[in-house]
């Protein structure tokens, strides 16, 4: 109990003394900004979203031809303006200036400037040619149907319909598109969160050994609750930073109708969260152990890289998972601690990982934290009290106390 | 109270300690002394387990000391050092309670070292706002606040201005008649005589001398005599078994001498050249036996 207690007020210290500090509430503020900015920002100049062509004419085109032009652009989304011009030369120099996209004479010859578009076969898309020539083929339906006898209505219904019935292996998942996105946003918020958070830890322990309030300390702890503490603290205070950031973020995209709510599985968002902890946990206590082999901040960088390099191949390694989330290299990964925490919420997003796995995953990450813990603990009693030069792995190894 | 015995340690090639011991009683003040590399740093760390000793005991009331332990012992390393940026009081509320004070003892016992020490108005300041001085006063303090049973102090004095070492001079006193073990390091050695009841000396890992400074002081085989005889250049002093050093200043003569000297005799022959001004048979200071202790 008091071994928890002693955990807990060194928790409490960092949490008081960093939320105080002005750095946090300055890259809390920055941090706010630019995630409002991102999603805010877009919206305000993206109001004219709708694509709009600008159609030149030439000769005869017809009325009909024209109302379908709409009628289909409306349909995906765009918008048409027409240009009549004279003749076709006029049209032609209008193209080569850019003033217009492409020119439709008579109704029957469509010009371009870039050869390697292609108007047919036509298989739907919003491009003004695929448009063109929709429109076209449809007046001409239309003239064959009625040549025929057959009403316009029922050829409408025939395009319209969808004449299969659908069935698919996998169960249809319709949240599976918005669950990626906010995989790959968790993914992103999972590694910068990990990283930087770990560096935290990492000055903070240097910074103890620094002002050499160390000794003091570790005369009424045990390297282990010092270093579980700090780990603590600096975790939930950047559960707060995140938490901060994804509520304020999650209500800036209601407020602009960026994506609904329900759409976004509760089970992914708590496995972020516990990808998080685990993730920050592992690291964190890394650091911590590296950072008790040096004594001065500038040290720091030379002792955290290797750490660090194994981190960005964890991030790496996600996006190779994101193209092929079943493959050798997926599997590989979710059991690998060091790249889990940034593999598996990807992989569970794209519905590609059974639960075996993800249980197998849990419980191989818990067994390294917790040895990383007593690795860690070893090397940080080792060192913590060695002021100077930099201490070798081996000798921080030998010379602990546990 | 504790007791260090027969505390081992080596660094590579180096004896940090090789048999050192020494105990401390409640109630009293105990000086340990040495020169620089001595050991002293090596043998106080080792109470808080911060060295992994290669042998020796290391006790309190008898049981081999645990974190349980440390909780009631205050200690002031010879690196000083606290969190700059934190808040005087808050920074001593913190440190009581990671040795189990409740948080309102806590706040109560800051407040009170803070009065004593004379810092009550620094106490909303944080630590790097504060002089030198004044730091290391709250370096004291956070020994202090959690009203430890044993308190352990690396070189507390270095670097104070007298005032200052006066100040905490007193403290220590205070903590020591209320019961409590106090041992320190310190190389101002008049000061442990008027201070401290006993005194370790170590040298090169090893006790060289130990006890009470009164017992020590008598069972030293030396005596500082000194005479002043009007008229008298000195050349009158006896030619006597046990001088080992003599200095003729003016009329005042100033010796050496082993204990057993015939005084009698020194006291006949000043006395046939004139009335004796000044006379004195002392012991020699602690000063003095440490200087012999660590270059014999």
């Amino acid at each position: 109990m008091k071994g928890l207690r002693a955990i807990w007020m060194v928790a409490r210290r960092e949490l008081k003394e960093r939320i105080k500090s002005r750095t946090y509430r300055i890259t809390t503020v920055i941090l706010l900004l630019i995630v409002l900015g991102a999603i805010v920002i877009p919206q305000m100049f993206g109001d004219d979203d709708v694509p709009t062509y600008d159609l030149g004419l030439v000769g005869e085109t017809s009325a009909e031809l024209l109302g379908t032009l709409e009628l289909l652009a409306g349909a995906s989304d765009a918008k048409i303006e027409t240009q009549d011009y004279d003749n076709v030369a006029a049209a032609e120099a209008a193209l080569e200036d850019g003033d217009i996209e492409a020119v439709l004479v008579d109704g029957a010859e469509y010009i371009t400037v870039d050869p390697g578009i292609s108007v047919f076969p036509v298989t739907g898309g919003s491009g003004l040619s695929s448009l063109v020539s929709g429109a076209v083929q449809a007046i001409r339906l239309q003239e064959l149907a009625a040549s025929a006898g057959v009403s316009v209505d029922v050829i409408t219904g025939l395009l319209t319909e969808n004449p299969l019935t659908l069935r698919s292996l996998e169960p249809l998942d319709p949240n599976r598109e918005t669950n990626t996105i906010v995989s790959f946003v968790g993914l992103i918020l999972l590694y910068v969160g990990i990283l930087s958070y770990g560096a935290w830890t990492l000055n903070g322990v240097i910074e103890e050994k620094t002002n050499r309030v160390v000794e003091v300390l570790m005369s009424a702890l045990r390297p282990h609750q010092l270093m579980a503490g700090k780990v603590i603290g600096i975790g939930l205070l950047g559960i707060a930073q995140l938490l901060l950031i994804v509520i304020t973020a999650g209500a800036a995209a209601l407020a602009v109708d960026l994506v609904d709510i329900p759409d976004v599985s509760g089970g992914l968002i708590g496995s972020l969260l516990l990808w998080f902890v685990l993730g920050f946990s592992f690291y964190s206590v890394a650091y911590a152990a590296v950072g008790a082999l040096v004594s001065r901040m500038e040290e720091a960088q030379s002792v955290a890289t290797p750490l660090t390099m194994v981190g960005v191949a964890g991030y790496l390694a996600a996006f190779a998972v994101l193209e092929n989330p079943g493959g050798v290299v997926a599997k590989l990964t979710t059991l690998l601690p060091p790249t889990a925490p940034f593999v598996v919420p990807i992989r569970q997003a794209q519905g590609a990982i059974t639960p075996w796995e993800y249980a197998l995953s849990v419980v191989l990450m818990l067994a390294a934290t917790y040895g990383l813990i007593r690795l860690a603990g070893r090397v940080y009693s080792g060192a913590i009290l060695r002021v100077g030069a930099r201490v070798k792995l081996r000798d921080a190894w030998r010379s602990a106390e546990l | 109270m504790l007791e260090l015995h027969n505390l081992f340690k080596r660094y590579g090639e180096v004896r940090a300690l090789d048999g050192a011991s020494l105990s401390v009683t409640p109630g009293r003040m105990l000086g340990f002394l040495g020169p620089n590399g001595a050991g002293k740093t090596t043998a106080m760390r080792s109470v808080f387990g911060l060295v992994a000793l290669d042998a020796g005991e290391v006790m309190w009331n008898g049981e081999p000391i645990g974190p349980e332990h440390r909780l009631h012992f205050g200690y002031m390393p010879e690196q000083r050092g606290l969190y700059p940026r934190m808040k005087v009081a808050e920074q001593l509320v913190y440190f009581a309670e990671l040795h189990g004070m409740s948080r309102t003892d806590a706040a109560g016992s800051a407040a009170r070292w803070l009065a004593t020490l004379g810092l009550s108005e620094r106490s909303e300041d944080r630590l790097e706002q504060l002089s030198h001085g004044n730091q290391q006063r709250v370096q004291l303090a956070a020994a202090l606040v959690h009203d430890p049973d044993l308190l352990i102090l690396d070189e507390p004095f270095s670097g104070l201005d007298p005032v200052a070492v006066e100040t905490l001079a007193s403290s220590l006193q205070a903590e020591a008649s209320k019961g409590k073990a106090v041992v320190f390091s310190s190389h101002q050695l008049d000061l442990v005589e008027d201070l401290c009841e006993d005194v370790v000396i170590i040298n090169q890992g090893r006790n060289v001398m130990e006890g009470s400074v009164a017992y020590l002081k008598e069972s030293s085989p030396h005596r500082r005599l000194e005479i002043d005889v009007a008229n008298g250049g000195g050349a009158w002093f006896p030619e006597i078994a046990g001088i080992e050093e003599k200095e003729i200043d003016g009329s005042l003569v100033r010796l050496l001498v082993q204990k057993e000297i015939d005084l009698e005799r020194v006291l006949a022959a000043a006395q046939a050249v004139g009335p004796i001004r000044h006379f004195s048979f002392e012991a020699p200071s602690l000063s003095e036996m440490f200087l012999r202790a660590v270059t014999s």
